[in-house]
């Protein structure tokens, strides 16, 4: 509240100062139309005013705004001491953090906020998120037990509940079978090995130049190459996290074998193919061009295929252990906040089961990661998931988070553009190149900010 | 440059200053100086001061002195950033310099329809430039790509534009080339502030095309063309969105560009006192450039209203 | 540069191959364009055809439609138009203000202070931005058009400052020297002498100040907060989904922001030729 009426003071004040030189009636007409509900009327202290939780999420499109608008107004209906104000912000996960920051740092951080698995990390070393494991243990109507198992893990850090997942994803094999029918390949069944995979790979690749047809793509990407490390036994780091692995065995050879199948075999799109922009690998495999590829469970970009096509689970050799990568999108609290109390009444209702129920309805194919509105999902979208549907939801059995550690964006950055040298026209050697990143990796997973 | 007649003014002795000259000169410029310091002087103070610290957004700000000056001078990825981006200056702002001269010379002859070409050659920058960057990947992609199209129609192998690190910075100096109209404009303004009797009594001492741009297009256009070349460089230096959608610094960093690793530094891994040093250097780099260019320019720039001293 | 005298069979041919030349580069810069629209009108589908088709088949007209329903458009259209309304026209008054006594005025610190105003455009807005954030959150003006309008009023941008003197200080002095004989004061040289006779440049600021604050997400995507008073350069940014983007959709939602510049601009190119002028006043 001190904060609104000063602020009108100012404007107010900046108003007086303006008709000096510029002209106050032009001023005036670049008002905006209508201020947030509760913005800067001010002076009306008399009522019990409902307490304010801001939220940032992410706006733009209207079914990004059909997402939350629809929500908001049911919460307030059921809890009419809490107002919900959000903050729209069309852009992804490090366009939110940029605002996110921004807010914090002018002393407007908002009292909740989207959040996502990639920007986790980062923000947990910092402590930003609330611990929310307090309300959780006091809170009878919400247990941690509701969500996916992996999912929940996604935002979890060091112990502490840093938020819950919304939309959850785990990983799977997206394949053509009209292609793997045509080169007489056996369909990906239960318990395919990876030697399957290959021998389907290279039978369905065939052709020259833009008509070529390729078995597969995608691996280079550092999240699918990871998957097939961590079925080895490898892994990104080390189980403390503070030793990059990837460039030892068990982890090297999965790298060195990913980039065969680029270059000597053939049978991987070029990773220079999809890594530009707008073409993406869902646009390739819609056209008849790739035969599988591996792919977290949101099938947007490959539903307008003609053909009939559904999903596998990873292939698996004797002695792996069966991992698939899961990701998540979902929502925090700020560590900061004033009201966190409100707070939690809102975040506990954007974990519950008709917040869960909508999103279904709303934005479609998302897999929630709510088990119960997981499960019946199946059935609700059963016109548009793939036949074998059931495998993704499988697949979070055994599904794990990415290893986050201290600066996790940062690893990102050292990884992939590491794999892409590899794979990709420089054909670089994969010790060497994975050596020459372990430094930069080690010091960002490891860091811990300074007071 | 010097051909007489031209330059009066050179000749005349400078006045002193004036009191009521001084005087309206700060008056003409005190909205500009207030804006400045309400809005810009403040941030720009605050960023120098960050710049001292260790301060990553969420946490409380210590004081480090110069430490985050030293620790640039050892990040090789600091010097990589440098590097691509004074390459991205020094081969594409000449080059773009040139190509917007050549547009706006012929944009401006004598011919029916020439503003339907002006247009064209100004739609271009007209195009927001997520989607112009867009329309880029799409334009350089490797099998499907506009450029390869053309490059195989006559006969030559087709690139791998984004793809290859020796390929990278060259395409997006092409890719620039699309977004001359805006300096082609302003040399264009220039071009027909040149008056007309200059040419004809040019004409009449028997100069042909080449001696006439040479003695008076040229020596005429220079202020704008200083213009666009000082701003060109400070746009340059700070290139960014291209890098941000279209390349992700990559392949193999070859467009990781001094704004691209500062934006990460700052926004994905919270090292705000670390940015804000990368900041001031690259602002002391441009400053200095534009100082010297300022001391250059009296050599080659020329003025009809120049206030001599 | 033709000459006045009348054509002669070989300058028709020189203007033929004139025309062959300016088609050639015409086409070329403007095949970009040509894409976008042709995207725009294409099915998903035939995005990424190879070879690629330029003349969609069908005409997906309903993308122009899908995409002002995704994005609520042109509810952001009446915003825009405000903001650039004012910020264009601040920067108009105030750069040229600023400019003038930068390019025909002498005081001290005329050449540091001019400096002062290129620097503030050296610096990277990425590390101004929070404490600019803060400047506008005290002064009360979050999620108002004030961040975007006000500062142009105080100055317009070192860019145009820094243009608007470069074209001052083309025109002779003499002009000057002429009005201060006659008792003009300087605002009244500004106003009456020089102003006139800029119009080239001030059209030239206009345009790029209009083209700069109607396609400008950045500044606008952290100062306004509620949808309400969103302008058309972030709603283009809703189409980028967290997944997938609707490409044609998008080149669509595009093509109808650049449609209204590409008008301001053909019609406003004829001042940028009417410097012509300024010879007879030049005297020579």
């Amino acid at each position: 509240m001190k904060d609104q009426v000063s602020n009108s003071v100012s404007r107010r004040g900046f108003l007086r100062l303006s008709a000096l030189g510029v002209g106050a009636s032009a001023l005036a007409a670049c008002m905006p139309v209508a201020g947030p509900a509760g913005g800067d009327s001010g002076g009306d202290a008399g009522m019990a005013e409902p307490t304010a939780v801001s939220f940032l999420t992410q706006g733009g499109s209207e079914t990004s705004f059909l997402r939350y608008e629809p929500l908001i107004e049911d919460f307030q209906a059921a809890n009419t001491g809490i107002t919900i104000d959000p903050i729209w912000e069309p852009g992804g996960a490090i366009e939110i953090q940029t605002k996110l920051l921004t807010l914090i740092a002018a002393g407007d951080a908002p009292d909740s906020y989207w959040a996502h698995s990639y920007t986790n990390s980062g923000q947990a070393v910092r402590n930003i998120q609330l611990d929310v494991n307090p309300f959780l243990d006091a809170d009878d109507d919400i247990s941690g037990d509701d969500f996916l198992l992996a999912a929940l893990k996604d935002f979890q850090y060091e112990g502490r509940q840093i938020g819950f997942p919304r939309e959850t994803t785990s990983t799977v094999i997206i394949y053509n079978a009209e292609l793997f029918d045509a080169a007489g390949a056996a369909r990906p069944a239960d318990g395919w090995t990876w030697g399957d995979f290959v021998e389907a790979a290279a039978a369905m690749t065939q052709g020259e130049g833009t008509d070529r047809v390729f078995g597969t793509a995608d691996w280079h990407r550092n999240r699918n190459t990871w998957i097939k490390m961590w079925q080895k036994g490898g892994d990104v780091l080390s189980e403390d996290r503070t030793k990059f692995t990837m460039n030892q065995e068990p982890g090297l050879s999965q790298v060195v074998e990913i980039q065969d199948w680029h270059q000597e075999g053939g049978i991987h799109v070029p990773a220079t193919v999809t890594e530009a922009g707008g073409f993406s690998t869902g646009d390739l495999f819609t056209t008849g061009r790739i035969g599988m590829f591996p792919q977290f469970s949101v099938f947007s970009n490959v539903m307008s295929s003609e053909f009939e096509w559904d999903i596998a689970h990873f292939p698996v050799d004797e002695g792996d252990t069966r991992t698939t990568r899961v990701a998540s999108a979902g929502h925090s609290l700020y560590g900061g906040t004033e009201n966190p109390d409100e707070a939690w009444q809102w975040m506990k209702f954007l974990g519950g089961e008709n917040a869960f129920r909508h999103w279904v309805e709303a934005t479609g194919l998302n897999v929630p990661s709510l088990k119960v509105v997981a499960e019946s999902l199946l059935e609700t979208m059963a016109d548009v998931l793939p036949a074998s549907a059931q495998i993704m939801l499988d697949a979070f059995e055994y599904g794990r988070p990415e290893p986050v550690a201290g600066d996790w964006i940062g690893v990102h950055r050292e990884v992939q553009p590491a794999l892409n040298s590899i794979y990709g026209i420089e054909k670089a050697d994969a010790q060497g190149t994975l050596d020459a990143i372990a430094g930069r990796v080690e010091e960002l997973a490891v860091y811990v900010p300074g007071v | 440059m010097d051909s007489p007649g031209i330059n009066p003014v050179k000749e005349k002795k400078g006045r002193g200053l004036l009191w009521s000259e001084t005087r309206d000169g700060f008056l003409f410029i005190l909205p500009w100086m207030f804006g400045f310091l309400i809005f810009t002087a403040g941030p720009m103070l605050a960023s120098l001061y960050i710049s001292l610290t260790r301060w990553e957004i969420v946490t409380p700000s210590v004081w480090v002195g110069g430490a985050q000056y030293v620790k640039l001078f050892s990040d090789d990825r600091f010097w990589l950033s440098l590097y691509n981006t004074s390459y991205y200056v020094f081969i594409g702002v000449p080059l773009h310099l040139l190509m917007a001269l050549l547009a706006a010379l012929a944009v401006n002859m004598n011919l029916r329809g020439i503003h339907y070409f002006r247009t064209a050659y100004y739609v271009p920058s007209l195009t927001p430039v997520v989607a112009n960057s867009i329309l880029w990947v799409w334009i350089f992609h490797p099998s499907w790509g506009l450029a390869n199209a053309f490059l195989e129609w006559i006969g030559l192998e087709g690139l791998y534009w984004l793809q290859d690190p020796r390929l990278a910075k060259p395409a997006l100096i092409i890719m620039s080339f699309w977004s001359i109209g805006g300096q082609m404009v302003i040399l264009l303004a220039g071009l027909k502030g040149i008056p007309i009797p200059l040419y004809e009594a040019a004409a009449i001492d028997g100069a042909n095309w080449w001696g006439r741009f040479w003695r008076i297009t040229l020596p005429l256009l220079t202020p704008a063309l200083f213009f666009n070349l000082i701003i060109a460089i400070i746009g340059a230096f700070q290139i960014f969105t291209q890098a941000y959608i279209m390349t992700e610094g990559g392949p193999n960093y070859s467009t990781l560009f001094y704004l691209l690793y500062l934006f990460r530094a700052a926004f994905e891994n919270f090292r705000m006192g670390y940015a804000s040093a990368m900041a001031w250097v690259l602002f002391i780099i441009v400053l200095l450039f534009t100082i010297i260019q300022f001391m250059l320019s009296d050599r080659w720039v020329f003025y009809e209203g120049d206030l001599r001293r | 540069m033709t000459s006045i005298s009348g054509r002669s069979a070989l300058e028709i041919l020189w203007a033929g191959i004139w025309y062959v030349v300016l088609s050639i580069f015409a086409v070329t810069l403007a095949l970009p364009l040509v894409w976008l629209i042709s995207t725009s009108l294409k099915t998903g589908g035939q995005t990424f055809l190879m070879p690629p088709k330029w003349i969609p088949d069908p005409f997906v007209w309903s993308n122009y439609a899908e995409a002002f329903k995704a994005v609520a458009f042109h509810e952001y259209f009446w915003n825009t138009i405000r903001i650039v309304f004012f910020a264009t026209t601040g920067t108009l008054l105030t750069a040229s203000l600023a400019a003038y006594a930068f390019a025909r005025l002498r005081f001290p610190l005329r050449g540091p202070l001019f400096l002062l105003v290129l620097s503030t455009i050296m610096l990277p807005s990425i590390v101004t931005l929070i404490p600019t954030f803060i400047v506008f959150r005290t002064l009360g003006w979050i999620d108002t058009f004030l961040p975007l309008i006000v500062p142009l009023w105080f100055g317009g941008g070192a860019f145009n400052i820094f243009l608007f003197r470069q074209f001052f200080m083309t025109i002779p002095l003499e002009l000057d020297e002429a009005a201060r004989i006659d008792g003009a004061s300087n605002f009244r040289i500004y106003w009456t002498v020089i102003l006139p006779l800029s119009k080239p440049v001030l059209a030239t600021i206009a345009v790029f100040a209009f083209i700069h604050n109607w396609n400008d997400f950045f500044e606008p995507l952290i100062y306004l907060q509620s949808p309400e008073n969103w302008t058309m350069a972030i709603g283009l940014r809703g189409f980028r989904g967290l997944y997938s983007t609707e490409w044609n959709q998008m080149m669509a939602a595009s093509t109808a922001m650049i449609l209204p510049l590409l008008i301001l601009f053909f019609f406003a190119q004829r001042y940028f030729v009417s410097g012509i002028q300024m010879s007879g006043l030049a005297g020579r």
